[in-house]
């Protein structure tokens, strides 16, 4: 019997996670379309970071709760304000698979999404 | 690079294999943190025998690759900051002078430099009366490594720096 996993809200407790340690992210897009079922992709928009293109294409991933329930893998990709605006344009491209479509938005503002 | 270097470059490649797989399982953090400064720890000293002769035996060394590649002429800095993914020099420097604190912090994980009171990620501590495993120990960099931009940014120049490393040794 599979294990039910509510991805939104191990997302949500993912984001509230890069927005308290990180001060510089101004914004947090969780983009549940197309992803596999136990993978949370997240993009972090940060204000203060010397721009990397690699930061957009490389997502860091790793394991999380192993062995658990709730095992899933978070993927993240980060992107300055000025590369997100062209992520949006279609001009720099996110990685293979990963797709704006339905992207949820977060900000430490009340959730908008 | 010389045959000295290309003979650490394969420990610590293979290292940071581990360290990769550790993550992908989800392991506890005192085991990637492990890793990883072992990794960066034989980065620099990998690095410094460009000069042929040994690296110092101490812990840190992290910090001052950094500081060594920021120090290289301009035109390998250029190349060196393509080949960590910085599109131009300038940002490279700035980025080694923002992220050198959590790079020292980083260093400073090794039990020799965190001493017996201090945490580390492979022994108990306080080393005569222990009190704290790392196995369960909430490590401070931990999150700032995985959760916040700049330290995933450190995370991916490390793993460049590895990839990459007989293009600028």
């Amino acid at each position: 019997m599979s294990i039910p996993f509510d991805r939104d809200a191990v997302a949500r407790r993912h984001v509230e996670a890069q927005l308290s340690v990180d001060p510089d992210a101004v914004a947090v897009y969780y983009l549940p379309q197309h992803s596999p079922e136990r993978e949370i992709r997240l993009v972090v928009v940060n204000g203060a970071i010397v721009e990397r293109a690699g930061d957009v294409r490389e997502p860091v991933s790793r394991g999380v709760d192993a062995h658990s329930a709730s095992a899933h893998r978070l993927c993240v990709v980060d992107a300055s304000p000025g590369q997100w605006e062209r992520i949006v344009a279609g001009e720099i491209a996110l990685p293979a698979g990963w797709s704006l479509q339905g992207a949820k938005q977060f900000t430490r503002s009340p959730a908008a999404a | 690079m010389n045959e000295r270097q290309a003979i650490w470059w394969e420990q610590i490649r293979s290292d940071f294999e581990v360290f990769e797989l550790l993550g992908e399982r989800g392991a506890s953090p005192c085991h990637s943190l492990h890793y990883l400064q072992m990794v960066t720890e034989k980065l620099g000293k990998a690095y410094y025998w460009r000069l042929n002769v040994p690296p110092p035996k101490s812990n840190a060394s992290f910090v001052r690759f950094l500081q060594l590649l920021d120090n290289r002429p301009e035109v390998d800095r250029a190349r060196i900051a393509g080949l960590f993914g910085f599109g131009r020099p300038a940002d490279f420097r700035h980025w080694i002078g923002s992220i050198t604190p959590l790079a020292y912090e980083l260093e400073r994980l090794a039990p020799a430099l965190a001493g017996d009171d201090g945490p580390n990620p492979e022994y108990p501590w306080p080393r005569e009366t222990p009190e704290h495993a790392p196995a369960t120990f909430d490590f401070t960099i931990w999150p700032r490594l995985i959760s916040s931009t700049r330290g995933r940014q450190l995370l991916r120049v490390i793993e460049a720096a590895v990839r990459h490393f007989p293009h600028y040794a």
